[in-house]
């Protein structure tokens, strides 16, 4: 039987899946979910996915598992209409989707994100022709 | 064609054009020396030098790479603000198409203008260039 974690992992790259197909565009997970040795392809993207578990939360008498969530997505920019387009359509829908509670409330596995948290997401960051960008979020688990 | 001759090579047309259009034609070297032996009835002479530097490694996977350039211009018996058109005229054409046709990412440029040795007649204008491209 699954942990929690992997169901979580699962979870999420349901939910990165769904984005690439509502938006239409290329995003691939990364050959590692660490690190940036992994080489992407002129106007496609790649992502990976990060949980890391912390302490449970106490409520009542239910300890929920709690994890820490990192979504990054990469994009190979080719041209200037090529992030323009990447920024309008495919991070507007990850946006839309990874910022929204809903969107993790209905994630399976997922109880609720920590009260008193918001999903949050980076500023994008350029190395080379790849952009990046990061949603994070604080999730709590169904119990055990 | 190497990638460094073909970046040569479209600096060179735009520094011919940059003479034809004032009406006059351009000797054109790769030879440094030749800035200095050229006869004064072949000027104005232009000298172009590219070198590439080691590639710069970068995250996922990708490198960039400089070449980095100059091109020297000899003419006689001009003003250096003649020169300094020339020189501005050159970086101008570059500017306009900072891909050099889609070879480089980037060009950067910078210009100078000196007068050697007012006895000779002869004005050096220089332009330093920088290219990059990420692949």
């Amino acid at each position: 039987m699954p942990t929690p974690f992997e169901t979580l992992y699962g979870s999420v790259k349901t939910m990165v899946a769904a984005i690439a197909t509502a938006s239409g565009a290329t995003i691939t997970q990364a050959t590692s979910n660490y690190g940036d040795d992994f080489r992407i392809t002129p106007g496609t993207a790649r992502y990976q996915v990060q949980v890391k578990p912390s302490e449970d939360w106490p409520r009542a008498t239910v300890s929920y598992p709690r994890a820490s969530v990192v979504v990054s997505i990469h994009h190979y920019v080719s041209s200037l209409a090529d992030e323009e387009s990447f920024l309008h359509v495919t991070m507007s829908y990850a946006t839309d989707s990874l910022l929204e509670k809903s969107t993790w409330q209905v994630a399976a596995g997922v109880f609720d994100l920590e009260p008193d948290t918001e999903p949050e997401i980076s500023d994008g960051e350029r190395e080379g022709n790849v952009i990046s960008f990061s949603f994070t979020a604080s999730v709590l688990l169904d119990p055990v | 064609m190497s990638r460094i001759g073909a970046i040569r090579e479209a600096v060179e047309t735009i520094v011919t054009a940059a003479y034809t259009t004032g009406g006059e034609a351009v000797t054109i070297s790769s030879d440094p020396e030749s800035i200095e032996t050229v006869p004064k009835d072949q000027l104005p002479h232009a000298v172009i030098l590219f070198a590439e530097d080691d590639p710069e490694r970068l995250a996922f996977k990708q490198q960039r790479r400089r070449v980095n350039g100059q091109v020297v211009l000899a003419a006689f018996a001009i003003s250096r603000e003649t020169m300094d058109a020339r020189i501005e005229a050159i970086r101008d054409a570059i500017f306009s198409d900072v891909t050099l046709g889609g070879l480089v990412n980037d060009v950067t440029a910078e210009a100078g203008v000196t007068i050697s040795n007012p006895e000779d007649s002869i004005v050096y204008g220089t332009l330093d260039i920088s290219t990059e491209e990420v692949f």
